[in-house]
């Protein structure tokens, strides 16, 4: 029984709020609205009547949606229409939510895509289609209620129907799709009625919802994926979002329209949407200030003091979602002495790295929780801070006063990542240990370290990852093929507050397990953790009704241009 | 004049078979596995291979060329693995980008160089020379990107009179479309002028100091007219071959200007494809710029021809 997900797996943070103790209520999930209310947590009314099924449900109440973007005041009277350009980075691949694998697509699909559930701008989740759901008591029966009067841009509508259609394509061997991993555990969808669908689970799975907020969960018209050839649907998909696609040019640009039907009267109100593909960072930037795209994410720090200075620019914070580390490989020696391990993270100045990398814009991290996800992050969490003193200490009581040399430390990438392993080695020179660096090509080092277990030691990272399970089961779970050392070198209790983490649908119990796995994984150094940035996402001022999200899945309902 | 094209041609038919054989052996050996390259390092490796199987990269090399050259004759280019569009598809969708800004770009380098090679190499030695030469060699020694970026900044963020990369297609918005290639050209013509002009320029001198140049002088001719009826003409003819050999080199510089510009020209998809093991599309292209090369080499030798007429009747 595999418990531990590959990727995307996404706490369920509000679903606590309520939750498990209370037989509690369903308040009425609240839809989103274009005018101006301010979303309220609901109180737990009454008890909700359990569906006709052998097994007792218990409702789990559903979070009230907060990702709702900025709403305008009352008042402010809202221009329809235009073009809102944005950037990225480079063409994609797939657009068929089943089959992308690459990172940037995300960004393109979500803005004609819509899911079950959404993610939340700490990395929660929130009801969209699904306007509520429930968990049977013994945690394998997922049901989802959905929202109707839905339809897809070729005009079939959603229901139950098209939801199954999409679960049994994403688990179809033949399909291929990566998402089949992360819903191992759904074993089925049955439809219930035209707006309710349950998922019968092999075993209580609380990651499945996580997965269905983001590529797993983007649900494509089952009249159009039957009609349309493999080639040609990917490139030119059908959901049920905002916009829909009008047109792409390979390497130029893909433009949206806006889709009349939505099923939220009156939204949006741009007219077009642009993804335009500038590669060139620095043309990107010139692109931005000279008016040529109105959202982007600041590609380079160094941009960062113009953008600040220049008026009418509104920068917004996004911390990543994933950490940076330091490894070092348990096989080799002197690595499979914890104390060496304990040394190397005493000897680094997180601080000091942060001003050399990021002028400052980055967070410290002592565990593999980022600050990006909220609800889970402990910033009083650090352990085996910075201490030169102790860290001579423990590299003596283990045998290598002296310190030694270790060859060849792999690493990848361009400008910022080469300051910071240099500051690294520059810090453990220090204490008598002397890195030789070895830059190789990304696909290499990450092969050749996570996957051979070849190199004694790597500089890396992981992310970005909306689900926060991905980020802790994929590298430190006895399971994973990534986790270098194999299951021999695991401590012991991780794998058990792992599985019982990725059960758990209350969000605070849930937090509490990773901390205690974080613990686990930080007391036996299985990481050297660095730091998480921040990344800033500009947009011009007279974009209205825009909010930004940590992974840049831009929702731009609500959003209008003010000239 | 008909044998000697007959017979070019004769001698480019084998050529074009070892391009493509050099072409599509050269792609594997790229680093890397496309197949990771398409699923991400973290596929399941069961996955992997199903897609190796998929895309025929194991069956053996000589099978994977026979049936990649019987396609290109057929027309089937393939697929590109990336964005699944047909190959042939996209390089149509493409060429147009590459070649207004390869034509235009080749026009304004022959515009800058043959001017000042032919200004400098009549006043040989003196200020005016040493500024022309200068000017050229500005072009070469100050790398394109940096220049790019740097007019881009000037012209976009500053003065705000072009815009700052993207493509308009000129059937779509011929205004736009001129903004938009307004840089581009000129950083692909200014560096490729510096080559020429130095060619030109010492050709000529050779060629000016010929007797009948001075004939031409002592005749009583302008200077104008003894440069260009005259001396162009005969010292044009090493110019040519370093403008064949431009060809070559200024495809290679399109991938540069195209990725930094962001114009979806064939350049671009070639440096995308490299960078992305997008094995199909990389054979396409290099087919494609193997074609082109040998095609500007026919070029050349049919216009020596033209020019010199002894070299036709050998």
């Amino acid at each position: 029984m595999k418990l531990w997900l590959f990727r995307r797996t996404l706490p369920l943070s509000l679903l606590a709020a309520s939750a498990l103790g209370v037989a509690g209520a369903c308040g009425p999930a609240e839809q989103p609205t274009p005018t101006a209310t301010p979303a309220r947590i609901p109180t737990p009314t009454a008890v909700v009547a359990p569906t006709p099924t052998s097994a007792p449900v218990v409702a789990v109440a559903t979070p009230t949606p907060t990702r709702t973007p900025t709403p305008t005041p009352v008042g402010v009277q809202i221009k329809r229409g235009g073009t809102l350009r944005f950037r990225i980075e480079g063409d994609v691949r797939n657009m068929d939510s089943l089959l992308s694998t690459a990172g940037g697509e995300q960004a393109v699909m979500t803005i004609l895509y819509e899911n079950p559930v959404r993610s939340t701008r700490d990395l929660g989740l929130e009801p969209w289609l699904a306007k509520s759901w429930e968990v049977s008591t013994d945690g394998k029966a997922l049901t989802l209620r959905l929202q109707t009067g839905v339809k897809f841009h070729d005009g079939t509508p959603f229901n139950a129907a098209a939801l199954k259609f999409h679960f049994d394509r994403a688990l179809d061997p033949k399909v291929g799709s990566i998402q089949a991993p992360l819903l191992q555990q759904v074993e089925a969808a049955e439809v219930v009625d035209d707006s309710t669908l349950r998922l019968r689970l092999k075993n209580p799975d609380a990651t499945v919802l996580g997965v269905l907020a983001d590529r797993g969960g983007m649900i494509s018209s089952p009249t159009a994926v039957r009609a349309t050839a493999k080639e040609e649907y990917t490139r030119r998909p059908v959901g049920s979002g905002i916009f829909k696609i009008k047109d792409r040019v390979s390497d130029s640009h893909i433009t949206y329209e806006r889709f009349p039907s939505y099923w939220q009267q009156g939204l949006p109100y741009l007219d077009q949407v642009t993804a335009r593909i500038i590669s060139d960072p620095s043309v990107a930037t010139a692109a931005f200030r000279s008016g040529g795209i109105e959202n982007f994410v600041v590609p380079q720090a160094t941009d960062l003091p113009v953008l600040e200075k220049t008026q009418g620019v509104n920068l917004s914070g996004l911390p990543w979602p994933g950490f940076w580390y330091f490894a070092v490989n348990p096989t080799v020696k002197p690595f499979g002495d914890p104390r060496v391990r304990k040394a190397i993270s005493m000897a680094i100045d997180r601080n000091a790295l942060m001003q050399v990398a990021y002028g400052g814009r980055a967070t410290p991290l002592y565990g593999p929780i980022p600050p990006a996800f909220g609800w889970a992050y402990d910033p009083a969490f650090k352990k085996y801070d910075y201490n030169l003193a102790e860290a001579k200490r423990l590299l003596a009581e283990a045998g290598y006063p002296n310190g030694f040399t270790v060859s060849p430390v792999v690493w990848f990438g361009g400008a910022e990542r080469k300051s910071v392993i240099e500051a690294i080695a520059a810090m453990l020179g220090q204490v008598g240990i002397k890195l030789d660096l070895l830059l190789v090509q990304s696909a290499v080092a990450s092969k050749g370290y996570l996957v051979d277990w070849q190199y004694p030691a790597y500089y890396s990272g992981v992310g970005p990852r909306p689900e926060l399970h991905v980020i802790m089961a994929e590298h430190f779970h006895p399971d994973s093929p990534k986790t270098v050392g194999g299951p021999a070198i695991v401590p012991a209790g991780l794998r058990e507050a792992l599985d019982k983490a990725a059960q758990t649908y209350d969000s605070k119990e849930r937090g509490a397990l990773y901390r205690k796995a974080q613990d686990i994984i930080v007391e036996d150094m299985m990481r050297i953790f660095l730091y998480s940035q921040t990344e800033y996402e500009a947009t011009w001022a007279y974009v209205k009704g825009y909010t930004s999200h940590p992974s840049a899945l831009r929702n731009f309902a609500q959003t209008w241009l003010d000239r | 004049m008909k044998r000697f094209l007959v017979r070019r041609l004769l001698f480019y038919l084998p050529v074009m078979l070892l391009v493509t054989i050099i072409v599509f052996s050269l792609v594997f050996l790229l680093p890397g596995d496309p197949a990771v390259m398409l699923l991400g390092e973290e596929a399941d490796p069961k996955l992997l291979e199903l897609y190796r199987k998929e895309l025929g990269l194991d069956r053996p090399i000589p099978v994977q060329y026979a049936a990649w050259l019987g396609g290109v004759f057929t027309g089937d280019w393939g697929r590109s693995l990336r964005t699944q569009e047909k190959i042939l598809v996209e390089l149509r969708n493409r060429l147009p980008v590459t070649l207004q800004l390869g034509l235009l770009g080749f026009a304004l380098s022959l515009l800058i160089a043959i001017p000042i090679g032919m200004f400098t190499a009549s006043r040989p030695n003196t200020v005016g020379d040493t500024a022309g030469t200068l000017f050229a060699i500005g072009g070469v020694a100050i790398p394109d990107f940096w220049a790019a970026v740097m007019l881009i900044y000037l012209f976009a963020v500053i003065l705000g009179w072009l815009p700052a990369g993207g493509y308009v297609g000129f059937f779509d918005d011929p205004v736009q479309n001129m903004k938009t290639m307004a840089l581009p050209v000129f950083v692909l013509g200014f560096e490729q002028s510096a080559g020429v002009m130095r060619q030109t320029r010492s050709s000529m001198l050779d060629v000016l100091r010929q007797d009948y140049i001075r004939t031409a002088h002592a005749k009583g001719l302008g200077e104008s007219v003894v440069l260009v009826r005259h001396a162009l003409k005969n010292a044009f003819i090493p110019v040519l071959t370093i403008l064949g050999l431009r060809v070559a080199i200024m495809l290679g510089r399109t991938a540069i200007i195209e990725t930094i510009f962001g114009l979806p020209g064939v350049g671009r998809f070639a440096v995308t494809g490299v960078t992305q093991l997008d094995l199909p599309v990389v054979q396409g292209v290099l087919l494609l710029s193997g074609t082109v090369v040998i095609l500007a080499n026919l070029a050349t030798d049919i216009l020596y021809g033209f020019l010199d007429p002894r070299i036709r009747y050998t």
